[in-house]
This record gives C-alpha cells, structure tokens and sequence, in this order.
C-alpha cells in the first residue's frame, strides 16, 4: 500500500520525539539558538547571563516581539507590512497629541495608540484589497505617506515628561524588578498563538496564505482576512508604541525607523516562512529576543556601534540559510 | 414527470459565455441522489464551464438551476454549500501547510463560544474527532500523522482528504473533476471505492473524466459534451466505448438534443 512506501521514506529520517529531525529543528530552533547563544556568550562574558543583564535584553526586545507577533500573522497572510515602524510613530504622536493638547483624561488617551494604529492598519488593507496595490508597494508608500504625517503634527520637536498612565506601560516594573512591558510581551505572544491555532482568523491567515486559490474555492473572504492581518499589525504596532514612548518617556518624529527591518527580521529568523501560509508565533517572540541578545552582546564584547549591524546581518543570513537547507531536505 | 420523481438537480438550458465564446450552449444536466452522472467531452467541451456555474464560480448567461424541482439561485460557493453541492477540484485545491482535520474542514470548521459566549473559536477537538470518523467510514481510511500538513501525505491519500471534504459537510452532490487523471492503479481502485460508497450513502455524484474505462467502471449514467454543447444523455448499459468516443469526437446524436 501507500501507506507502507510512506512510512518507509519516513524511517530513513532520524527522529526526535516522534517526528522528523529536520521539523523539531525547524520548530524548536529560535528557542535553541536563544539558549545556545546564550551559553556561549555567557562564557565569554559572564556578566551576559547576569538577571539584571536578561532583563535588559528582554526589555529591549519587548516592542519587537509584539510587533514580531503581529507581522507574523501579516507575513503568514502572504503579505508584508513596511510601514511598521512609521505606524509606531504615528500612533505614537497621535496619542501624546490626544493627551497634551486635549482634555481626554490619560487613562483614556492611551486607548488611541491601538485604535488608531487599527485604523492606519486597516486603511493598509484596503489599499491592497481594493486598489489592488502589492502588499509590498502599499506598504512601502504608506511607510513614507505616515512618517510625513507624523513630521508635520511633532514639527520634529520632542515631545517629553508624560502622565503615569503613558510611563506605565513602558517603566512600571513588577516587585521593582520585571518591566511589565516584557510581561505584556509575553502575554502578546501567547494570545498570538491562541489565535493563530484555534481561531477563524489564524486558520483563514494560514490558508489564504498557503493556497489563495483552494482558500477562494473554499469559501473563505480572503479580502476580509488579509485586511484583518493588517488591522492586527496596526494595533501592535499601537501597543508597541505605548510601550516605546512609555519606557522613554518622550516622543521624537524619528521613533521606530528601520524598526520594520528589525520586526521582519525577528519574524524570518523565528521560522515563518517568507512566501505565506508557516507562521510560527512563538518562533517570532524568541527570534526577537535573539535580535536583542546579539546587540546586547555586541555591546558586552566591545564591538563596536557599526560593527553591530553587520553581526545582526550575519544572524540573519545564517538564520535563512538554515530553513532553506531544512526545506531543502524536506522535500527530497 | 410526477413531483415524486423530481431528480435532486436539474440545469435547465444553461448558457454561458465569455465574449464572443459560447463555452457552455444551452445544456440540460440532471443527477438524482445516489446516481452516477458521467460527464464526459475533449478538452473545451465545456465540461468544467458547467460545472463551475453549477458551483456558484460563474453564473449563467441563460438557463435555470432546480434543486428538488425548485428553482434556485447559485451565485456563489457559499450558495453550493448550502444546497449540499460540493465540489472536488482536479488540483484537489487543499492548503498544503494545514493537517489533515484542517483541510477537511476548511472553510466551515465547528465552532464553540469561549469567553461567556463573546468569542466564536474553531473546535478543534471536534474537528479531529469528526475527521477520524469521517476518515474511516465513508472512507474507509486510517491516516498516520493525521496532525501532519497535508503535503507530507501521498496523492492518492490527499485525493481521499480532497473528497473526505466534500463528505465533512452534510453533502447530497459531490462533483469530481478528474479525480482518476493523476493517480497510480491502486489509488484508483481507493477513488473507485469511495465514489461506489457514495452511491450507497445516497449521495450524487458528477464524474468528470477523460478515461472513458473508468466511467464505464462506476457510473450510472453518461452525458456527453461536444463543443459547449450536450450531443448525448443515456444510461450507461445502452452505450459503447465506440459509440461514446464518435459522440465526444462527432456529435453525431446532436439532433437529439433540443433546448
């Protein structure tokens, strides 16, 4: 039978728990490059493993990994968001708008950030449903479109010195020790997963982006859907921007530029595939943290600044060549 | 023709056209419950033109759709689905990164409240549940790796999950687009056996092929298609293999047909 051929290929592969080698280190591999990464600078430098020195990392990586996560769902969906880090901004200013120049209590005026980066999400959406533009183009276009606007509301100024409800978010550590912010992270991806595996809107992201067409011919919108991914990034990167401006306590018009090669980065290294339809959110929470731990390291080592961005490059390449050579074996 | 014996489905001369093509020419097609229907022509005959207006793809130019001898309107899948249509697609149309109970159940998973009842949720649970049982008893398949994404499983076995889709849902119609094109013998046989417990499970089914053997194998009935239009309709007992490649070729009974 069949069968007996296909269980008969499949024993050729060593397995771990079950399955074959080439998925547990596809699924368990942002985590065990996290761990590993982290022994070996450790050695080098204890001071990298100290609890003062991992809460530094995790809290650095907290507003990517909650955009990591809503990307992931973007990415899924077989598009890409570019205009990320110029929603982080957008929201940004458009909440400390609301909070200085309005009389809307603080408490309130937080909830803009989320819901206007819904709607810069979803006007994303429509760009690429209705008009027909390329995820990739849209985005692109819109990334410029909203940081203009946010130049012109901010006139380049720094906006600073905010009310606890906006440090909140960003400072407010647990005991005095964890960040809430890495907590809100941690939680972001655990929702994240929950909806990816058992909610309509995870298993239509994951089938739209796998097979348009099988997803059409099953009756699936996928308009609706691919705008939802979008409208879920534009809330994270609200949130996102909550806790960046929390933790700084001040707003500058230059607030998450080159964040959005960051975010997709800690996505790809985390295990989602680039054309659609393998998300992997937990994957992107650790690539993140591993995006984090490199320039932390770096720093503890003494690279210096610029010699930063070429590791994070190498982490990167190194990452991608790896799924693909998995892939690769796969499918032979 | 008594109301009793109203076929399930009727298409009463369909047309549909794309410009100045005429792909599907005033056609009658008709499949009760549990009956095998042959379509049968050559590449454009219209074949898959029909069918797609049957499944709510296209709409018709002319002509009307009778489920149970009332009229009805198909205009989209969705609207297929509910009459208890479904289709299964030559290229299977599965998402190659879901698992098995994914892809039976695409497009209409069970659901459950969580949260007070706020927040509709897929049933994963019941999904798999279902799948299993619809896995061994219509069939009559046991999947290893059933959490596996589908692209792991072999053809014949996705051809299975393709057709156990059709089945997932409370279905009275299943049409099959060239479900033997691109299987080996045994997969076959397995597509054979399915199609004969449809039969038995009183459901229709419309059988697309090319292979005018494997229509002669499991179906009741055949119609044949020649250039958009229907040159034949007749019980499969009363034709040849000869007959059927001069009606698909030639059209010879066209004059038979009237709209």
């Amino acid at each position: 039978m069949d069968e007996g051929t296909q269980t008969a290929a499949s024993e050729e592969e060593m397995k771990i728990f079950g399955k074959p080698w080439t998925y547990q280190v596809e699924r368990m591999g942002p985590i065990a490059a996290v761990i590993i990464f982290g022994v070996v600078v450790g050695i080098l430098e204890p001071q990298f493993l100290s609890t003062r020195n991992i809460v530094n990392v995790l809290y650095q990586a907290a507003t990517y990994i909650i955009l990591a996560v809503g990307m992931t769902f973007v990415i899924t969906g077989a598009g890409i968001d570019i205009s990320v880090g110029s929603q982080l901004a957008l929201t940004g200013v458009l909440m400390v708008f609301t909070i200085q120049y309005t009389p809307v209590p603080p408490w309130i005026g937080i909830f803009v950030a989320p819901l206007s980066g819904m709607v810069l999400g979803l006007l994303n959406g429509l760009f690429i449903t209705k008009l027909k533009v390329p995820d990739f183009i849209a985005t692109i276009a819109t990334m410029i479109a909203y940081r203009g606007v946010v130049l012109i509301m901010s006139g380049g100024q720094v906006h600073y010195d905010f009310p606890y409800a906006v440090r909140f978010l960003g400072q407010y550590r647990i005991f005095g020790v964890l960040p809430i912010s890495i907590v809100v992270a941690f939680v972001i991806g655990a929702v994240g997963y929950y909806l990816y595996h058992n909610t309509f809107f995870g298993r239509y992201t994951v089938a739209m982006g796998g097979n348009k067409e099988s997803a059409i011919l099953a009756g699936i919108d996928v308009n609706k859907y691919k705008i939802l991914t979008y409208v879920f990034m534009g809330f994270m990167a609200g949130v996102a921007a909550l806790v960046t401006v929390g933790r700084l306590d001040a707003f500058h018009a230059t607030y998450g530029e080159m964040m959005e090669i960051d975010t997709i980065a800690a996505v790809i290294i985390g295990g989602t595939a680039l054309f659609g339809g393998n998300g992997r959110v937990w994957g992107s929470v650790f690539g993140a943290i591993l995006m984090s731990m490199v320039v932390n390291a770096a720093v503890l080592l003494g690279f210096p600044y610029f010699y930063q961005y070429v590791l994070v490059g190498l982490v990167i390449l190194l990452a991608v060549s790896l799924y693909a050579f998995l892939e690769a074996r796969r499918s032979s | 023709m008594g109301n009793e014996n109203t076929p399930f489905l009727q298409m009463k001369g369909i047309v549909k056209k794309f410009g100045a093509l005429t792909a599907v020419d005033r056609v009658d097609l008709e499949v009760d419950k549990g009956e095998v229907l042959a379509l049968v022509g050559e590449n454009a005959a219209g074949k898959s033109t029909l069918i797609k207006v049957l499944t709510g793809i296209h709409d018709q130019d002319e002509g009307d759709i009778f489920i149970d001898g009332e009229k009805v309107e198909i205009n989209k899948r969705k609207d297929a689905q509910n009459f208890g249509i479904e289709a299964v697609y030559q290229d299977l149309a599965l998402v190659n990164q879901l698992d098995v109970p994914g892809n039976l159940f695409l497009g209409k998973e069970p659901s459950k409240k969580i949260l007070g009842g706020f927040f509709e949720v897929i049933d994963n649970k019941k999904m798999e549940e279902q799948s299993k049982t619809i896995l061994k008893e219509n069939l009559n398949m046991e999947i290893e790796n059933f959490n596996d994404p589908v692209i792991n499983h072999s053809g014949g076995q996705q051809q299975s999950i393709a057709i156990g889709r059709a089945l997932a849902s409370k279905c009275e119609l299943v049409v099959m687009d060239e479900p033997t094109a691109s299987l080996g013998v045994e997969e076959i046989e397995m597509t054979f056996d399915i199609v004969r417990n449809l039969k038995k499970n009183n459901v229709g089914v419309i059988f697309i092929s090319h292979n005018l053997e494997h229509v002669f194998e499991v179906c009741d009935k055949v119609l044949v298609m020649r250039m958009g239009e229907r040159v034949a309709y007749k019980d499969i007992e009363d034709a040849s293999k000869e007959e059927l490649v001069k009606l698909m070729v030639h059209g010879t009974e066209r004059k038979e047909e009237t709209a």
